[in-house]
């Protein structure tokens, strides 16, 4: 038997006798469950949300059919106008729950995940209705307890709990010399130690990860991914606490390295990350923005109303099967949207430069990389949430297109409309290469950590002799 | 068997140790006296591999120890004042950890309490945790570490300081068990009655140099004590 299994073995019976580790895991246990209960409940709240959504939709969709059948006349003319034109056409956009919705409350609770979309609304407000309704901004704004947050901020502190005594146990005691007198090098001494601890601190907090995502409904290649960036986190704090061993001078010492280490990385790191972001790419004044398209709409009515008053026509004999006030009202639309856009385009430059800084900044520290990992499986991250929007936008300008040929054509719904099937919203999820891609990156980073610090050891070991001279 | 050739160590502006030869055979114990300072702890870190010289060499068996450190230790075994165990490992299982590291074969349950009942750790001892373990089993524990290991160099660095009257004794009679078994062993004490009775050879060093080293036989306790105090105080031969 070789010695690194020999340490190996031995460190596992020390730390299975040890009277920490089942309370440790039965206290991380507990947590767990009760952020994947809540992160659960979160899920299934939201989608009962999104499917009233649907439902709402299909309800309208219903409702106009029925109206059409009742004031259509055998000839498709208006009995009494209104619900048959296209302009009052209505549908729903919605956002669909991520892969691993109960792993996550994230940046995406921010943003709509739905849209209310007709006609003649103006682009900038089609995610007023629901934006409300989501979920309490105050809780949402405060964060969650989740499991991105138990991961994220408790694993770290679970396996320090667990390693912060690696080497200066045996530096403290005067176990040292006699150890370092043995023929093995305090290195294979370290490995087996962070080996012993990756098998009794790091496995079992993933292995309830992925049970407990298979108990909520998250099975799939999602969840393997989430258990492969947690050992890498994981991994990554028990490196952390190995290098911190190898200068402590005792077990007081690594622990202040070790929660100082924590602090500076999980809470700190994030926290001047989003600083350096709000000054170099601030983000866009939603008040400001809104007030320049109050102004905008506002412009293009009256511009709208002074070209129809000067070019005012007599009203068509016989009256067109669709009001001439409606066109009107169209080109009003079209032009405010001309105008939208125009006013929108500088604040969403602004928006998508922060959001590039912010993918930047996600390699500054592996807790910024892992939580933007996990918060992408759980389909809750900014970018999905910001491509919702210009889907929805895309959808609403499809929506003007075929609200624009009935104007043109005259042409009245018909029951038929309806039966053939209207055009419903389907949101695209990016291409499979990007999201792996992206996943990939922060995988990366937090390896690229590990392995800083697998140099930073080496490093140490190279330039001093075991015991300090 | 251990050798120093003019082996040199200094911190800073401190010379530790000062051009130091020694020549240990199999069989023999050599022991080291001398003030506190006096270079006995450094002399033993630099046979280890634990301190790098600052010239001169340190050789195990041969083996250049800062050229191969852990293979000398393989030929060692290294008692310091205090031997700590895992508190939570029983006296055999730390055994069996301890000798597994250097490699020993068949290292079975009866081989083991074999070994610990060589070095005097009684029996319903064994399997208790070295918790509870006094600091004088705690020795016996590595001293059965050295039968186990038949080690071929002993380092002991104040062995039996704290250790009371019979403990002492005891772990002497063990000492000589192993020198009689062919181990070459250095021993830094402040003991100076015990180091007459077990030493072949004696040595005193002052301020990093060894100043004179005789055979322990050649003097007589009263002789041997004050010679150290005159090496001491740097008045020997005046």
């Amino acid at each position: 038997m070789s010695a690194a299994t020999i340490i190996l073995r031995t460190e596992l019976l020390r730390m299975a006798r040890g009277r920490w580790l089942l309370p440790l895991w039965l206290a991380f246990l507990a947590l767990c469950a009760y952020a994947a209960w809540e992160g659960a409940a979160w899920s299934t709240q939201r989608g009962a949300v999104l499917a009233a959504i649907q439902a709402e939709e299909s309800e309208v969709h219903q409702m106009r059919r029925s109206q059409i059948v009742n004031e259509l006349t055998p000839e498709n003319k208006s009995r009494y106008g209104g619900a048959i034109y296209a302009t009052a056409m209505s549908f729903r956009a919605t956002l669909a729950q991520g892969e691993l919705p109960v792993l996550t409350v994230g940046q995406a609770e921010g943003y709509p995940m739905a849209a209310k979309i007709f006609p003649f609304v103006a682009s900038n407000t089609i995610f007023d209705e629901y934006m409300a309704g989501m979920e309490n901004p105050a809780v949402l704004a405060a964060g969650r307890f989740d499991l991105a947050f138990v991961l994220v901020w408790l694993l770290p502190l679970l396996v320090m709990a667990g390693s912060v005594d690696l080497w200066s146990f045996e530096r403290e005691r005067g176990m040292e010399p006699w150890l370092l007198a043995q023929p093995v090098s305090l290195a294979r001494y370290l490995l087996a130690k962070v080996a012993a601890r990756a098998l009794l601190l790091v496995g079992p907090p993933v292995l309830m990860l992925v049970a407990l995502l298979q108990f909520t409904g998250a099975p799939g290649p999602a969840a393997l991914q989430a258990a492969v960036l947690s050992t890498l986190y994981g991994l990554f704090w028990l490196g952390f606490a190995a290098l911190v061993n190898l200068y402590a001078r005792n077990t007081a010492q690594a622990a202040l390295g070790c929660v100082a280490g924590w602090l500076a990385l999980v809470v700190l790191l994030p926290a001047l990350a989003l600083g350096a972001a709000d000054v170099f790419a601030p983000p866009s004044s939603p008040a400001e923005r809104t007030n320049a398209l109050r102004a905008m709409a506002m412009q293009a009515r009256a511009e709208v109303r002074g070209q129809a008053d000067a070019a005012s026509r007599p009203e068509r004999v016989p009256a067109p099967n669709i009001p001439d006030s409606l066109r009107k009202r169209a080109v009003e639309v079209e032009r405010g949207e001309q105008l939208i856009r125009a006013a929108v385009q500088p604040y969403r430059t602004q928006d998508e430069r922060r959001l590039r800084w912010m993918d930047l900044l996600r390699a500054g520290s592996p807790a910024i990389a892992f939580q933007d990992a996990l918060e992408r499986l759980a389909g809750a991250d900014a970018g999905r949430a910001l491509r919702f929007q210009d889907q929805a936008h895309a959808f609403l300008l499809d929506v003007r297109r075929l609200t624009q040929r009935y104007l043109e054509q005259d042409r009245l719904l018909t029951a038929a409309d309806y039966d053939s099937g209207m055009p419903r919203f389907v949101h695209r999820e990016a291409p499979p290469a990007e999201r792996l891609g992206a996943l990939a990156f922060d995988a990366g980073v937090i390896a690229l950590f590990v392995m800083a610090l697998l140099a930073a050891g080496a490093r140490r070991l190279r330039r001093q002799a075991p015991l300090t001279e | 068997m251990l050798q120093t050739q003019a082996l040199s160590k200094t911190f800073g502006a401190h010379r530790a140790l000062d051009g130091l030869d020694l020549d240990i055979a199999p069989g023999e114990i050599f022991c080291m006296l001398g003030a506190n300072g006096a270079g006995k702890t450094t002399t033993i870190k630099l046979l280890l591999g634990f301190l790098a010289p600052t010239s001169g060499k340190a050789l195990v068996d041969g083996i250049d120890v800062q050229a191969d450190p852990v293979g000398a230790r393989r030929r060692l075994l290294y008692l310091p004042e205090q031997v700590a165990l895992y508190g939570e490992l029983s006296g055999l299982e730390n055994l069996r950890y301890f000798a597994g590291l250097a490699g020993v074969p068949d290292c079975t349950p009866q081989r083991l309490r074999g070994w610990l009942a060589q070095a005097g750790v009684p029996a319903a001892a064994i399997d208790r945790r070295a918790s509870g373990y006094s600091k004088g089993m705690r020795q016996k524990v590595a001293i059965a570490l050295a039968i186990a290991r038949a080690a071929r160099g002993l380092l002991l660095d104040e062995p039996t300081s704290g250790l009371d009257p019979a403990a002492s004794a005891e772990f002497h009679r063990l000492l000589l068990g192993q020198r009689d078994a062919g181990a070459a062993v250095l021993m830094a004490t402040h003991d100076l009655f015990r180091a007459r009775e077990v030493a072949t050879t004696i040595g005193l060093m002052r301020d990093g140099r060894l100043l004179r080293s005789f055979k322990a036989q050649e003097l007589s306790a009263r002789e041997l004590e004050q010679l150290y105090l005159d090496e001491m105080a740097g008045t020997a031969g005046v």
